[in-house]
């Protein structure tokens, strides 16, 4: 029997749903103390002084921390851009000026979370208040340093560029021209905020029970900033209630934590971020801006070429996000056959809250672009939807794009028509026409996308040759514990995908075993589980790179078992099979009812192992696997090469109507199709498939990161922010297809990000309904004011022009 | 949040007593809605303490004032800074003085900036009430520096 494919109950939601799990404010250690992170109400502004003497004297208050202590104990964080904006001092606490509200400018160490708060208040800051730059273009502009020391606000730019562009232009019949197009900010509002516990202990080591999502790249991150040895730091995570990439960042709070904790004489100190600082302050997604697009089209509508610049906003510290500067480009012809490109690509810094890692993280953007691209074409050109994108679509697999990545697998076509179907596309067109000849605006919308899956960081040298990152890696402990039981230990740390299920379908199908034999260790820990520089959980990544790790795992386990009881039951290993029989799990000899269980096997290997031989010397049944997907180092000079193992592929459609009067959007319809090659575990699939649809609905209609012309968040709490809850979700009518990926061992494709389908299925459904009423859907972000506006002016002859030749 | 605020007012008092009256941060602090308390730190500089807030959030802010005679006797103006709640706010306010017959045409202009968690949790519902707050200060001035009309109002 084959568990992979089928859907067996998740094995940690029992301890979740019955409040048995162990997050991290869980941690209530007697004598901790409680951190409070006094913050910047500025988005930029000098900081005269600080005077912490009357938070300190509060009663209850143990220490204070400023920015100028920071600096003088830490070194700032590693830069990943090169050139001047290497020159970035980046630091947990704002030294001399703050760049972005919520910006940290002090913490309090104290006996309860309310009195840190209360004390925290006490602390007086006196700021100089400096003009704010609020837009990736302002920022290119240089008028306003963000960062004096890098002496610009540009992060990096160069041009990426493929086949022969000018030519296609050429020789194309129809040019599109678009103005500009803008990806709003908004995030994941995970149901955890950030937290962190830490301990700078009297040996010298720092203890973190956190929840970071990539503590490999914490860790390396961490070590030089605190100048103590990466053996000392120790990151443990058990639950994590959603991270999204979001808490890939929150090393920062875990650096003040530790010095705290230091200066409290070796104290554990906690933090919980509260949902306002989230929103605040805890990292939003990137903000991209299209400019000056220009599409070639041949008669027939197929893209043909096409030039763009685009700027991203990467808030005020760039942190991860250079990498965001070339992670779009794993995706750069979208689903789409296009072979000349030519996109010129900058980011800047701006005094907003930094971006980080956000579902869909900087290819999401693109894609988002793209689906803008092909859909405002058709319209202009008098394409139906549909029958454009199936002129463009990608059809042979595996299919090298212009700068060398490779999807794998992939229908486009096929997903279409089951969208179609699900949905009903006739029978909507019909109600279409017949709205609108009542004089309503109802539009029926596509959106193709991508989520690219398992990264090759050696992407991350196109930014900057200097960078010591490539590959990737996950690694796999599993052993047979003491009385048996098979233990599995991964460098991933979940937040909600079902790690522990999926792990224990391929275990289980391996040994031939059920996956309730299988006992899969929670979370990160740098110091007692298996992990790598690569562990964590990012970049729709564990279905290829953790659970390959857990197969490679399992063969090394099982050739130790197999050659042990080869011996023990005088038998050839070829006549073995793996299976379960009344001692429970057991190697038997093929026919006949000659076994030996796991726990006799363990206990000759353990407990009783003066009867082996030599030559079974070196059987622990206990293994460690690291599996590294074969990549290569890309071209950096011509920016070429794979970046990606896998490319899960979706489908939406959605039916909108918009309300002539109020701008308003609601969602009539929608149908989301989905392609991760092998569903391991169909269930979670949907359920990563209808989150994502969620998230992405949300995004859509509702959230966004407002911020005022001087730098305020307008959106820092729930009620302004207004993030999607069940109420406002359509029924999703679900669809899946499989093409098998063939560079993974079952065929499995990472699917978590989902490729922020519903922003351009929304995007497009908008399009649909206010192509007649003289408006281009310019922006990402659809709320009913800004709808209403663009309704009252139109702005077709400005955005778009169309050359036919 | 910015807020831009400009007007006028005629007042009974002479330029010179107008300018006397706004020049000083002891005579004109009071003015300000809410006003609770006043420390003088020099010469043209003083702490001042307002109650501020919307609704249910409220609290007292201290905002230090700082007094512009560059352009005396024409023209009084004020730069003034606070903070509350994790928030803060900046503002520069001026008033130039016109000889009118018997009294003085003041040229006011207001330009109010404000930060943080008020505006995040606040919002919109600043502006109408910063606004009503500025209509209370100029009515308060436009008394101070009309004596007779006050107690003849009164009267």
């Amino acid at each position: 029997m084959s568990w992979v494919g089928k859907s067996p109950r998740r094995k940690e939601d029992n301890r979740l749903v019955r409040g048995r799990g162990l997050f991290t404010d869980d941690d209530q250690t007697p004598g901790m103390l409680h951190m409070y992170v006094l913050r910047s109400p500025y988005a930029h502004a000098n900081i005269l002084s600080i005077d912490v003497s009357a938070a300190e004297a509060y009663p209850g208050v143990v220490c204070t921390l400023t920015g100028k202590e920071v600096a003088e104990q830490c070194d700032p964080y590693m830069q990943l851009a090169p050139g001047k904006a290497a020159g970035i001092l980046d630091y947990s606490i704002a030294v001399d000026r703050a760049r972005h509200q919520g910006e940290p400018v002090a913490a309090v160490f104290a006996e309860t979370p309310a009195i840190a708060m209360d004390a925290g208040e006490l602390i007086e800051v006196d700021y100089e208040m400096l003009d704010p730059v609020l837009s990736g273009e302002q920022g290119l502009e240089d008028k306003e340093i963000v960062h004096e020391a890098a002496g610009t606000n540009l992060v990096w730019q160069d041009v990426y560029e493929y086949g022969d562009v000018d030519k296609a232009f050429d020789e194309a019949a129809h040019i599109v021209k678009i103005d500009r197009l803008h990806f709003h900010r908004f995030s994941s509002t995970p149901l955890e905020g950030n937290a962190c516990v830490a301990e700078w202990t009297r040996q010298g080591t720092i203890e973190f029970f956190c929840n970071n999502s990539f503590a490999g790249f914490a860790q390396q991150l961490l070590s030089p900033a605190l100048r103590v040895g990466s053996e000392q730091i120790r990151i443990r995570t058990h639950d994590i209630g959603g991270s999204f990439g979001n808490k890939i960042w929150n090393y920062i709070y875990m650096t003040i934590a530790a010095l705290g904790s230091r200066k409290a004489g070796g104290r554990k100190v906690k933090w919980s971020e509260i949902r306002n600082e989230n929103l605040l302050a805890s990292g939003h997604g990137n903000e991209r801006t299209f400019l000056d697009t220009e599409v070639a089209l041949d008669q027939d509508g197929v893209m043909t070429a096409l030039r763009s610049r685009h700027i991203d906003d990467c808030g005020a510290y760039p942190r991860y996000e250079p990498l965001g500067c070339v992670i779009w480009s794993q995706v750069i012809p979208a689903c789409y056959q296009l072979r000349n490109i030519r996109i010129d690509f900058s980011q800047a810094v701006t005094n907003k809250c930094p971006a980080v890692p956000n579902r869909g993280y900087s290819r999401m953007q693109h894609l988002w672009f793209m689906e803008r691209v092909i859909d405002i074409c058709g319209h202009e050109l008098g394409i139906p939807a549909d029958e454009i994108r199936l002129r463009n679509y990608i059809r042979d697999f595996p299919y090298e794009t212009p700068n060398g990545c490779v999807y794998d697998s992939g229908n486009y076509p096929a997903m279409l028509e089951m969208a179609q179907e699900l949905i009903g596309w006739d029978a909507w067109k019909a109600k279409q026409a017949e709205a609108r000849d009542e004089g309503r605006l109802l539009g029926i919308g596509i959106g193709t996308t991508l989520d690219s899956g398992t990264n090759n960081f050696g992407q991350a040298q196109i930014i900057n040759p200097h960078l010591p990152f490539s590959g990737n890696s996950e690694v796999c402990n599993i052993q047979l514990d003491l009385d048996g039981a098979v233990v599995v230990s991964l460098g991933t740390g979940p937040s909600g995908q079902g790690h522990e299920t999926a792990t224990s379908q391929v275990v289980a199908d391996e040994l031939g075993i059920e996956p309730d034999m299988v006992h899969v260790r929670t979370g990160f820990d740098g110091s007692w589980n298996a992990f790598v520089g690569h562990s964590g959980t990012y970049a729709s990544q564990f279905a290829v790179t953790g659970l390959t790790a857990v197969h490679g795992a399992c063969q090394k386990l099982k050739a130790q078992m197999r050659r042990l009881a080869a011996v023990l039951l005088e038998a050839s290993e070829d006549e073995l099979e793996f299976g379960v029989g009344d001692e429970g799990p057991e190697l038997r000899v093929k026919g006949t009812d000659r076994a030996v269980n796991y726990w006799y096997l363990s206990n000759i290997v353990n407990s009783n192992n003066a009867v082996l031989s030599d030559d079974l010397g070196d059987v622990t049944l206990n293994v460690r696997n690291v599996y590294r997907p074969p990549f290569e180092v890309p071209d950096t000079e011509r920016k070429f090469g794979n970046l990606t193992l896998t490319y899960a592929s979706q489908l939406h459609i959605a039916v909108i109507e918009v309300d002539r009067q109020t701008g308003h959007a609601k969602i009539l319809d929608y149908a989301a199709v989905d392609d991760c090659g092998k569903a391991i575990n169909p269930q979670i699939v949907a359920g990563q498939v209808h989150g994502a649809t969620g998230h992405g609905i949300g995004a859509a209609i509702m959230e966004t990161f407002q911020y005022d012309e001087i730098g305020n968040l307008l959106t820092s709490t729930f009620s302004d922010y207004v993030p999607i809850t069940a109420l406002n979700m359509p029924d999703v009518k679900y669809g899946h297809i499989e093409t098998p990926s063939p560079f993974s061992f079952n065929g499995a494709k990472g699917m978590g990000e989902g490729g922020g389908a519903p922003l351009h299925t929304v995007s497009a459904a908008m399009q649909d309904a206010l192509f007649g009423e003289g408006i281009i859907i310019q922006d990402s972000h659809h709320s009913p004011p800004a709808v209403f506006e663009v309704m009252r002016e139109g702005n077709r002859e400005q955005v778009v022009t169309v050359e036919n030749r | 949040m910015g807020i831009k605020f400009d007007g006028d007012f005629t007042v009974t008092s002479s330029p010179a007593d107008t300018y006397a009256f706004l020049a000083d941060p002891e005579r004109f602090a009071p003015c300000l809605p809410t006003f609770k308390s006043i420390e003088v730190k020099g010469p043209k500089t003083a702490l001042v303490k307002i109650g501020i807030g919307v609704g249910k959030i409220r609290g007292s802010a201290g905002i230090t004032l700082e007094l512009d005679d560059s352009g005396a006797p024409d023209c009084a103006a004020y730069d003034g800074k606070g903070s509350i709640m994790g928030g803060a706010f900046n503002f520069a306010t001026s008033f130039k003085l016109e000889a009118t017959g018997a009294g003085t045409v003041v040229h006011w202009e207001g330009d109010l900036s404000m930060f943080g968690k008020l505006v995040a949790l606040a919002g919109g519902l600043i502006r109408p009430i910063a606004k009503k707050d500025i209509n209370r200060l100029i009515a308060a001035l436009e008394a101070e520096l009309s004596p007779d009309l006050a107690e003849g109002a009164a009267g």
